[in-house]
């Protein structure tokens, strides 16, 4: 339970009293991401140049459209580990600091989302 | 937070005294990269946006991709991208604890400028001869 904990905080956790677990979850989405950005190169260079059509029923295969999802969740869960602590590096006023934290992990978490929902509503409603 | 952190730490590296040197320049242009990789990440999904939202706007956004300004930022972020992977396992290897001898990070160093330069020029050639 302690092991589940720790690794839940690691990755999702904003509240950085605990730099380890960040640092962990930062190691936790760089491991991962590795393959994920390999895949991605290669189908994005096989299919530069596509239509509509092709690039929508390349999204309706589902193996396809669940993989872009872990992507784009890692992606966005990486970047905003990333950018908290660029965000700590250089910001050292606590409000703003913290008014710039909040905003980074909404952001982040944003755009995770729609392009998840995207992705959900493509294969869904088409 | 702790009461007694104070709101004005003083910032570390101390660039104004810092000698540039290999190391640092790679370092610094990993945390760039990562910055940066935040705009291709958001057209991806964008592009993925366009796809429910019908033809019209898949046109209007691959159009954009197809100007100058898009194609230089195309490439830009193949190269970032290359780049940011190639060092961010660089990181991942230091931090098990190997290659953190100064003559391996000279050779990863010059391996990972070298190397992410031929890897995103190949490809950029290949596309474009395609
Ligand atoms: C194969 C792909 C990737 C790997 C192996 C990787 C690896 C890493 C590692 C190990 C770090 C921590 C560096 C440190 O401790 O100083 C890092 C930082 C970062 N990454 Fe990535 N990354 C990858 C892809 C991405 C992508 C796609 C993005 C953008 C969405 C991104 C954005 C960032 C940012 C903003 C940072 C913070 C930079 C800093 O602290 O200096 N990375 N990456």
């Amino acid at each position: 339970m302690r092991k589940l904990s720790f690794f839940i905080n690691a990755l999702f956790n904003g509240d950085h009293q605990k730099g380890t677990d960040h640092w962990v979850g930062q190691r936790i989405t760089s491991v991962a991401i590795v393959p994920f950005v390999a895949l991605f190169l290669i189908f994005f260079l096989m299919n530069y140049g596509s239509g509509y059509e092709e690039v929508k029923n390349y999204f309706l295969n589902p193996i396809i459209n669940s993989l872009t999802i872990l992507f784009f969740v890692l992606i966005f869960l990486h970047l905003k580990q990333g950018l908290e602590v660029v965000i700590e590096d250089y910001i050292s006023k606590k409000l703003t600091r913290e008014i710039f934290l909040k905003a980074n992990a909404v952001l982040c978490n944003c755009m995770g989302l729609l392009g998840v929902l995207a992705l959900l509503s493509i294969y869904f409603i088409g | 937070m702790n009461k007694h952190e104070s709101d004005t730490r003083p910032l570390s590296p101390h660039l104004t005294i810092y000698r540039p040197q290999n190391t640092s320049i790679l370092s610094i242009l990993h945390r760039l990269t990562g910055i940066g990789l935040m705009v291709p990440s958001m057209a991806i999904v964008a592009l993925v946006l366009t796809i429910p939202m019908g033809p019209k706007y898949f046109e209007l956004l691959v159009y954009f991709f197809s100007t100058m300004f898009g194609k230089f930022l195309l490439v830009l972020s193949l190269w970032g991208i290359i780049y940011h992977t190639l060092t961010g396992i660089r990181h991942l290897v230091w931090d098990s604890g190997r290659g953190i001898e100064l003559k391996w990070v000279n050779i990863s160093s010059w391996f990972i400028i070298i190397g992410s330069i031929l890897l995103s020029g190949l490809i950029v050639f290949l596309l474009e001869s395609s």
